[in-house]
């Protein structure tokens, strides 16, 4: 027995110190680049005029068919909430999702497919959109936006990054034709914030108000727009500058024109200011 | 080569009693078994009487009594039964024979393999059920009821002991005192133990020496309201042997080997003992959850003539991935169609292999060595001096996300009844969720490739890092990480206890006790999970009144701080506690009356001392805090009439005082040193008494008890959407009344030698006896002061564990070496935690008095009464005797003992052990389904087997 003990305990101790457990793990595969190619029989204009056709608190269940975009808006500044802006080579349109932080998923830059049979394609106040279903909010039909565990039935992701030149356009242009610029990336020239607007906060605390608007206009003057700047958004704090030179943004619609930045970086105001 | 021990027999007195029976005389023999070499109780040795084939163990204190021996001559057996018979010779003259003390000289080999006595503890003292949930590190959510520590010798205290499997609290209080070698071990911060942590499941070494339940007195240390378990673990505590054990499982984890050794004190006075353990299960009995268990005890003794000088350290290093319950509703449960379901844990590609994952792992070590010297200048006197030293982390992950989607597949947003609960309901989307999930029940696990998927595409320069101008750094910045909540602790104790008989009626106790602690809290990244870095900021520090650049940066001294795995983040500060406390008692004892009183005084101080600067807080994180003092004392008497030998009329009262603990006293004690308005100690008041029968045929128990506990605070942290609030905050309530009132009913009777029932009954009742104050601040904006608001949560039930238990248990000890026993316990009256947010008029709104939605806020939810039978058996093979070459090869007493046991027989899968209502609440709608009820559910049927090889 005296032989046996101690063998014993060195087979016990053996025993105990054979597993060693892995420490870190390993990242999947980086499949950011991979761009699954889906068929397209649908493009984004096709959609958007047929939503303006329909007049403004309308709605239109849509059938079998896919189209792809790439993120031209996110949530990242919180400018934009649960929505985010896509666009392919003839428009854009704004995609609703029940999800914050959308950002994470689908970036400036990404590319999307999305497989839009059982959808809902509405006009809010004359913007095409694209989400779940609609219920009746104050006696209007709204949109609900795609609940996260769904997503994976209808938007597909693929390449990231890709680039979106945003189109040159003066106010006028915009004006005159609102149907083709609609939810599309744009750069406006010679722009400045109207005086009354100029060395403001972008917007007021959120506890004061969920959105304030703001003017912009170019110089020499064709027109103005309103800029749309959520309460919630980080630069909401940050002042608008004096000077002049060029926006870019998602020109928009609420009942009337507007006009949403992603963030500041989307002002380029470096010049002097020349209208009053 | 057995040495025959030496047996000392002293008759002191012999009590003549009152003859009751008409019959045949018989009388009840008992005795106290001490160790010759270390001077300390003897337990676990066999006592039989062979002619009236009547055995018994010794228990914690070498005590054993034998009941309905017959006058005359009888012979004695002491010894384990696989070992050479020490015979002793007695006269039953008398109605009780005491033997008193008797020595028993440790021989060199046997006595340590008695411990296979059918006593080894079954599957309710392994591991706890491992769910997260402490504010600081790893610290196990002991809910269970996991703190009786140790087997007593009264069945009800046993039974209520395996019932904690079930969340069954005696008495619905928490409070233990629990002392390895002198050392207290309860934590300071947690307050309270877990057997897993501390101990390692090292049954052949903390076995017991003294288990005291409610207001008993302890031989070692004041105790606590719900009594104290005493381990006396030194070398010298264990005889010659050795212990293989293999044992195996289906619940925490699946395997255990042990292995122990001792060698008894050798002739010069030294004894050394090892042990260590192993358990693992690479998957738990709840879906994601794993265990990798070890455990180790070392110990060295000198004995001297007068006393021993032992060294002793032990630790348990475990890592586990554990679940989480405090956000599973039953809506989750049905569409993960298990009761199971566990959100922590998900598949991750490794390799193109899928491979689970889980986000909560504890992963702690904090070992404890002890020096105490056990000086025994006389029979009369024992003095116990202990240094203890603990250190080491413990740590719990979690992932941690900033300005991203929750990762966790159970968010409340994404569930259908989100839908459903709405206004207007979006039926439809709901139902569309509800057959999404039901087709792809990953959905309600972490998708741990989207995280790193986001992470792989989220490039961001970082200006001004560590507050340098031009400082820029562009890189992956993570959305996802996974943490760790670091708890690293070190605690130096001192203890010096000391017991000393006066005469024979007085015996006078008495004690000082001292800790310093340092517990240094901190998050820390421990995987960026495929980005370059993570930032140093407060996400939700982003809304505020009065907005501020500052205030979004955990630390100013090192704003925009860049943080790589590795790095801490988001709080860094150490607690900083010390305690002093002297106790002291006396008991008497006279032929008709036991009287005790002691007294217990002391000072726990702690204080806050941070690295951080916090931004919403820059003049109260950085530094040094006040020290916060809290001066306790505690008193406790009681007297026990003794009707005759067998029957007993006890009544004992305490009142106690307690430190609050630091969470309960600091606001947010991550971000800064404020406090609760006038912090004050927690008062308790306790009062038991009963009566007592124990009688060769019938142990019984009539107890009824009532603790009050006064002043207590308790600061509830969530996210509160009243609109007044609309953000974390943090829900004290002070000067809180608690009371548990209930009865203990307890009958064993011995049917046969070979049979006995046991039947109890736990009624009690635990509920809010005030509306406690409120006062609300909020977590993250500096700009607010506390709010008082009031809840009306008077005689609402307190939610700890079923509040009346009931159980009857069948015990078998054979011939044969055979033993087993069935237990059938119903156990009920186990309400919810309540949101106390919820009793306030806000809550209620418009919504009129007693309608079905007013009862549906106000009411609290009782769960389902359940019913389980739990089974245990085992068996004693002496292979000495069977097989002539195992004798040869390792002498006389190689044992092998086989122990099963069965839980749940029945595989109740419905039992909900603990549900809690929410803390956020539907301030708009007044709609208590939006934020419903989570709970935990209990095992189904599991098992547990061990094989132990002695010799």
């Amino acid at each position: 027995m005296k032989t046996i003990r101690p063998l014993l305990g060195v087979l016990m101790v053996s025993a105990l110190l054979t597993s060693c457990l892995k420490q870190q793990f390993d990242a999947p595969p980086d499949s950011s680049h991979y761009d699954p190619n889906l068929p397209v029989n649908v493009t984004i204009a096709q959609l958007s005029s047929r939503a303006i056709s329909m007049g403004a608190g309308q709605y239109a269940v849509l059938g079998d068919s896919t189209l792809y975009g790439i993120v031209t808006a996110d949530d990242r500044s919180g400018n934009f909430y649960k929505q985010i802006v896509i666009q392919d080579s003839t428009g854009g349109i704004t995609i609703s999702i029940a999800q914050t932080d959308l950002y994470n998923d689908y970036p400036i830059g990404r590319k999307i497919y999305i497989k839009l049979n059982g959808l809902t394609l509405i006009n809010y106040k004359g913007l095409p959109e694209i989400g779940m279903n609609t219920s009746v909010v104050n006696g209007s039909n709204t949109l609900n936006g795609i609940p996260t565990p769904l997503l994976s039935n209808y938007i597909v992701k693929a390449s990231f990054p890709n680039v979106v030149t945003p189109v040159k356009v003066r106010i006028i242009d915009v004006f005159s034709n609102p149907t083709l610029y609609i939810n599309r990336l744009v750069e406006l020239e010679n722009m400045e914030f109207a005086t009354t607007s100029a060395n403001q906060q972008y917007a007021a605390s959120s506890t004061l108000s969920i959105a304030t608007s703001r003017t912009i206009q170019d110089c020499p003057l064709t027109g103005s727009l309103v800029m749309y700047n959520s309460g919630y958004a980080t630069f909401q704090p940050a002042t608008t500058p004096n000077g002049k030179g060029t926006i870019t943004g998602i020109f928009s619609m609420y009942t009337t024109p507007q006009f949403l930045i992603r963030d500041t970086t989307d002002i380029q105001l470096t010049g002097n200011r020349d209208c009053p | 080569m057995m040495q025959k021990p030496l047996l000392f027999i002293v008759f002191a007195c012999t009590i003549p009693l009152l003859s009751f029976g008409q019959g045949k005389k018989t009388a009840i023999v008992k005795g106290k078994l001490i160790n010759q070499a270390t001077k300390k109780p003897f337990n676990d040795l066999k006592v039989t009487m062979p002619e009236l084939s009547a055995f018994t163990t010794s228990d914690g204190e070498g005590n054993f009594t034998i009941s309905e021996v017959p006058f005359g001559r009888q012979v004695i057996i002491i010894n384990a039964y696989n070992a050479k018979s020490d015979t002793l010779r007695i006269d039953v003259e008398s109605e009780v024979v005491d033997l008193n003390d008797i020595s028993i000289t440790p021989n060199e080999k046997g006595v340590s393999s008695s411990q296979e006595n059918g006593e080894i503890p079954t599957i309710v003292i392994s591991d706890v059920d491992p769910s997260s949930g402490s504010d600081f590190g790893g610290g196990s959510n002991a809910a269970g009821g996991d703190e009786l520590l140790i087997a007593s010798k009264d069945p009800f205290v046993n039974v209520a002991r395996s019932l904690s499997a079930y969340y069954f609290r005696p008495r619905g209080i928490r409070g233990t005192d629990a002392e390895i070698n002198g050392i207290g071990i309860i934590p300071a911060i947690s307050g309270s133990i877990t057997w897993v942590q501390e101990f390692g499941d090292q049954t052949d070494i903390f076995r017991g020496t003294e288990s005291r339940y409610g207001l008993e007195p302890s031989a070692y240390e004041f105790g606590a309201v719900n009594g104290s378990s005493y381990f006396s673990a030194t070398a010298a505590d264990f005889s010659q042997g050795t212990k293989v054990t293999y044992a195996a499982s289906d619940h925490t984890w699946k395997n255990k080997v042990m292995y122990t050794t001792s060698t008894g004190v050798s002739k010069k006075g030294w004894a050394f003992a090892a042990s260590a353990n192993k358990r693992w299960a690479e998957q738990g009995y709840r879906p994601g959850t794993s265990f990798d268990g070890y455990a180790y005890y070392a110990g060295v003794s000198k004995v001297f003539k007068k006393g021993s000088l032992n060294l002793t350290t032990f630790g348990s290093p475990l890592k586990q991935a554990r679940y989480l319950d405090n956000s599973t509703t039953q809506e989750d449960f049905n569409l993960a169609k298990n009761n199971y379901y566990n959100p922590t844990w998900g598949y991750q590609t490794v390799d193109g292999k899928q491979v689970v994952r889980n986000s909560d792992i504890q992963n702690v070590f904090q070992p404890t060595t002890i020096l105490n010297y056990d000086y025994k200048p006389s029979e009369k006197t024992r003095w116990n001096t202990a240094v203890g030293y603990q250190f080491g982390t413990d740590r719990a992950s979690s992932l941690d996300y900033y300005n991203a989607a929750s990762p966790f597949g159970n968010y409340y947003r994404n569930m259908p009844s989100y839908y459903y609960t709405s206004v207007p309901p979006s039926i439809q989307t709901g139902n569309a969720l509800t057959q999404q999930i039901l087709n792809n029940p990953n959905l309600l696990q972490v998708n741990w490739d989207e995280l790193y998927a986001a992470n792989a595409i989220n490039t961001q320069t970082i200006y001004n890092v560590n507050g340098v101008a031009g400082n820029n750094v562009t890189g992956k910045e993570s959305s996802y990480v996974m943490a760790d909540k670091v708890n690293d602790l070190k605690k130096l104790t001192f203890n010096s206890n000391v017991e000393h008989t006066v005469n024979e009626h007085l015996t006078i106790y008495g004690g000082l006790s001292a800790y310093t602690q340092t517990d240094h809290v901190y998050k820390q990244v421990t995987d960026l999970m495929g980005g370059d870095f993570f930032v140093n900021y407060n996400q939700f520090a982003t809304q505020q009144t009065i907005p501020n650049p500052n205030y979004i940066q955990n630390n100013l001294n090192a704003p925009n701080a860049v943080i790589r795995n590795g790095d801490i983040y988001g709080y860094d500060l150490a607690i900083r506690l010390n305690e002093i406390k002297g106790w002291g008692q006396a008991i008497y004892t006279f032929d008709k009356f036991d009287f005790f009183a002691a007294v217990s005084t002391g000072n726990s101080s702690f204080s806050r001392d941070g690295y951080y600067k916090n931004g919403l807080f820059p003049n109260n994180s950085y530094g040094v805090s006040p020290t916060q003092n809290f001066f306790t004392y505690s008193a406790k008497a009681g007297v026990t009439y003794k009707i005759s030998p067998k029957n007993f009329l006890f009544v004992n009262a305490a009142y106690l005082t307690a430190p609050p603990t630091v969470s309960n006293t600091y606001i947010s004690v991550a971000t800064r040193d404020m406090t609760v308005p006038d912090p004050t100690v927690q008062r308790t008041q306790s009062i038991e008494g009963g009566y007592l029968l124990k009688s060769s045929k019938i142990n019984a128990r009539v107890v009824g008890y009532i603790n009050n506990v006064l002043d207590a605070t308790e600061i509830k942290r969530f996210y509160n959407d009243d609109p007044a609030y609309n953000t974390f905050v943090n829900y004290i309530m002070q000067h809180e009344n608690t009371r548990s009132i209930g009865t203990e009913l307890m009958l064993d009777y011995r049917l046969t030698h070979a049979f006995n029932i046991t039947g109890v009954a736990a009624i009690g009742e635990s509920y809010y006896a005030n509306r406690p104050d409120v006062s609300q601040v909020l977590d993250n904006d500096p700009n607010q002061q506390l709010v008082a608001s009031k809840a009306y949560i008077q005689n609402y039930y307190l939610g700890n564990g079923p509040q009346s238990a009931y159980s009857a248990k069948l015990n078998y000890r054979g011939k044969n070496y055979w033993d087993a026993n069935i237990s059938f316990n119903y156990l009920t009256r186990n309400y919810v935690e309540i949101n106390p947010n919820r009793r306030t008029e806000a809550a209620a709104g418009l919504v009129p008095q007693g309608s079905a939605q007013w009862h549906a806020i106000f009411d609290q939810e009782e769960l389902p009464s359940f019913f389980t039978v739990d089974l245990h058996a085992g068996k004693t093979f002496q292979l000495s005797r069977l097989s002539d070459f195992v004798k040869k090869a390792s002498g006389t007493n190689t044992t092998l003992y086989i122990s099963m046991g069965i839980s749940n027989l029945l595989n109740n899968t419905n039992i909900i052990l603990r549900g809690r209502e929410q803390l956020r609440y539907d301030f708009t709608y007044e709609n208590p389904a939006k934020f419903p009820n989570t709970y935990l559910y209990g095992f189904g049927i599991n098992y547990f087997l061990s094989m132990t090889l002695s010799f």
